[in-house]
């Protein structure tokens, strides 16, 4: 059996998506990897992460390249951890726990959206 | 004892005993459903490489007792022999982090994240995003408003 090229290319875009939109590409954390193909356009939602060049070539772009929340979740909460006694017993914050949350705010609007809860979190309780 | 066959994305077969596997909640269920199998069980989530590595930290923690409390585990320090094992390049950190997850090894997980955690520590925002190649997605005038609103948890 002969399978047309056309077909071909549709299978690895189609393999392609999946993949950056799967485990792989969620945790997004990492270099920006294009991926070029050629081929022809296929998707056409908004924000597809493939762009076709005038010569034809599909460029594929993963993203939004993020981790999944429920993990920066975990480990922002390992940074707002504690074992030092007096710190739990008084019910504050290490300064330098509360630093590195402060810098989490400003990372990204991910991490924002993870670290200034907990940032504000215990000064309720205080 | 019996082994249990399992099947990376990438169509590699690892033979490894059962209770090795079963440092996944995700392949002891698989397994308490389907019963004795002579067939492999697919792991479209992972590839070869994180695979080999997965069975390599599940191996050493076989005889872990489980930890059910929660608080328990993640407060405890990574041990050296996990230290070690973490000592990886920050793609195949994430790759086996993501693994952790999907396969339900709550306790691998926790030893990435305090990982990812502890690389964090004592860093700018800035640098943070260098460190993981992160984009900065604030508009100016958002990172101007967070950065007064939150100006009192500002190391000084």
């Amino acid at each position: 059996m002969t399978i047309p090229k056309h077909y071909h290319v549709t299978t690895t875009l189609i393999s392609n998506y999946l993949f950056f939109h799967s485990a792989e590409a969620r945790h997004g954390w990492r270099y920006q990897a294009n991926q070029t193909l050629h081929g022809e356009k296929f998707f056409s939602m908004n924000e597809a992460p493939f762009k076709s060049k005038s010569d034809g070539t599909v460029i594929i772009t993963p993203h939004p390249r993020q981790l999944p929340n429920e993990i920066l979740a975990r480990i922002i909460h390992h940074i707002d951890e504690t074992t030092q006694p007096a710190y739990i017993l008084f019910g504050s914050r290490h300064p330098d726990q509360q630093r590195d949350l402060h810098a989490c705010t400003l990372v990204n609007r991910q991490f924002y959206a993870l670290a200034n809860p907990l940032l504000w979190q215990e000064l309720e309780f205080q | 004892m019996s082994n249990v066959r399992l099947l990376s994305s990438d169509n590699e077969e690892f033979v490894v005993q059962k209770e090795v596997a079963e440092r996944s909640v995700l392949i002891k269920n698989m397994l308490e459903d389907v019963g004795e199998t002579d067939s492999a069980i697919p792991l479209p989530n992972v590839t070869a490489k994180v695979l080999k590595k997965v069975i390599e930290w599940c191996d050493h923690h076989s005889s872990d007792p489980v930890t059910t409390d929660e608080t328990e585990r993640r407060t405890t320090d990574i041990d050296e022999w996990d230290q070690k094992f973490m000592e990886v390049d920050q793609e195949t950190l994430f790759d086996i982090i993501l693994a952790a997850n999907y396969l339900d090894i709550k306790p691998l997980l926790d030893v990435g994240c305090k990982t990812v955690a502890n690389m964090i520590k004592g860093k700018t925002a800035e640098e943070i995003r260098k460190i993981f190649n992160i984009v900065n997605d604030f508009t100016p005038e958002e990172e101007a408003q967070i950065r007064k609103e939150n100006e009192w948890a500002e190391d000084r």
